[in-house]
């Protein structure tokens, strides 16, 4: 059985594009996995819930919590694993003699989930984080750029911590819209205007982008293109 | 308070006295990221309080101008602040910013300038700057006591494209194929 290691960003993207039931009809079709760590589960569900605004949204992914869809990791280890990467991450890069804080224990408590548990995928929208895992020197320019200073790097923090993640895959919400309108999902919505399949699937990618998915215009016309609409 | 934030942060209530005191209010939204550098790198309250209070407090302006009401007098409790953090006596600067953000969160609240709490939308914009210079959403949020939902989603509407030359986009699209096979 696949399992996927959900990070907080993908369950808000899909929820917030009101698209969290496709996970349910993903895991139907598939028969994977869908984790989430404790640590992501209070960010989407217990934490919201004692606020006014995304309460809603906190019990839509309740309900999927509940129904089994998403299991909950709650596991010292992990924790342990997670803090073992977290000093390692928030160690590559320094300036002023400081070493820059660039994640936070939440995120590696699902990178750790996945590296213990032997996932197949994490699901993360958050570029910086996927740009740490996939291109860490890529975030070094990138943080250069906008820092306009150059930045001191770990270069045994940066290989303990590559050597550490190198086996891990990253897919996005994006890429789950993308399965769930190639496998029929979405078609209740493949309504009577001029190249209506073309419009949901655009109207998927954007909803997920501007819902906080990392994704560039570039790679939507990529995908548009690819399904020959 | 590292002497490099007190330099950074008297030099931006300089600047932001210098403005209110000639009614230039325009530059007070830019003099609002002029410690978001400090704040990436040390990630220390300090840096990101002025910012918050500074941006918020050229929304407030802003409104009370459009509004043709009266601009909220803050410049000597500024001058108090520059003088607290010249003197190094930080604790008595961090009261008096302490106040003043209270103050407008009052005026605000008052004066209904805004439905979102300005110093609540404040926060979230600086939290978006202080994510496009490198520190991921849920960090950034931690900083900044916001939750991921209302900052995630201002930031999928804001930040621009930036590609990060990672994996492909049909690679990666093929891999997630792979999982639901």
């Amino acid at each position: 059985m696949k399992t996927l290691l959900f990070d907080a960003g993908p369950i808000i993207s899909l929820t917030t594009t009101n698209l969290l039931w496709i996970l349910e009809e993903l895991k139907k079709k598939s028969r994977a996995n869908f984790s989430m760590t404790i640590g992501v589960k209070q960010e989407l569900i217990d934490r919201p819930l004692e606020t006014r605004r995304f309460k809603f949204e906190a019990l839509q992914v309740q309900s999927l919590v509940e129904r089994g869809i998403i299991s909950v990791i709650k596991d010292d280890v992990v924790k342990a694993k997670a803090n073992q990467l977290l000093n390692l991450a928030n160690s590559i890069l320094s300036a002023h003699g400081q070493n820059i804080k660039i994640v936070q224990v939440g995120e590696m408590e699902t990178l750790a989930a996945a590296l213990l548990y032997k996932a197949d995928a994490i699901v993360i929208d958050e570029r910086i984080t996927r740009t740490l895992l996939e291109n860490p020197k890529g975030l070094q320019q990138l943080m250069e750029k906008r820092l306009h200073m150059q930045l001191k790097t770990n270069e045994f923090a940066l290989r303990e911590f590559e050597e550490a993640t190198k086996h891990v895959t990253i897919i996005r919400s994006f890429e789950l819209v993308t399965i769930a309108y190639e496998t029929g999902l979405l078609d209740k919505f493949i309504v009577k205007m001029p190249n209506a399949r073309r419009e949901l699937l655009e109207s998927i990618l954007w909803g997920v982008k501007l819902n906080g998915c990392s994704v560039t215009d570039d790679e939507i016309d990529t995908i548009v293109k690819a399904e020959k609409l | 308070m590292r002497p490099i934030i007190k330099d950074d942060i008297l030099e931006v209530l300089k600047n932001v006295i210098e403005s209110l005191k000639k009614e230039d209010y325009s530059a007070l939204s830019e003099l609002s990221n002029h410690t978001i550098h400090d704040a990436s790198i040390f990630q220390e309250d300090d840096p990101l309080t002025i910012a918050v209070l500074v941006y918020a407090l050229s929304k407030c302006i802003q409104r009370c101008l459009e509004r043709r009401q009266a601009c909220p007098a803050v410049a000597p409790s500024l001058e108090k602040a520059y003088e607290a953090l010249q003197n190094d006596d930080d604790n008595a600067y961090r009261a008096v910013i302490k106040n003043l953000l209270r103050e407008i969160g009052q005026m605000d609240a008052q004066l209904k300038l805004y439905i979102q709490e300005v110093v609540e939308k404040a926060k979230i914009k600086k939290a978006s700057k202080l994510h496009e210079h490198g520190i991921s959403i849920a960090r950034t949020a931690e900083l900044l006591g916001l939750s991921q939902w209302e900052l995630q989603g201002y930031i999928g509407k804001t930040i621009v494209d930036v590609p990060h030359d990672g994996m492909k986009t049909m690679e990666r699209l093929r891999r997630a194929r792979e999982l639901f096979q």
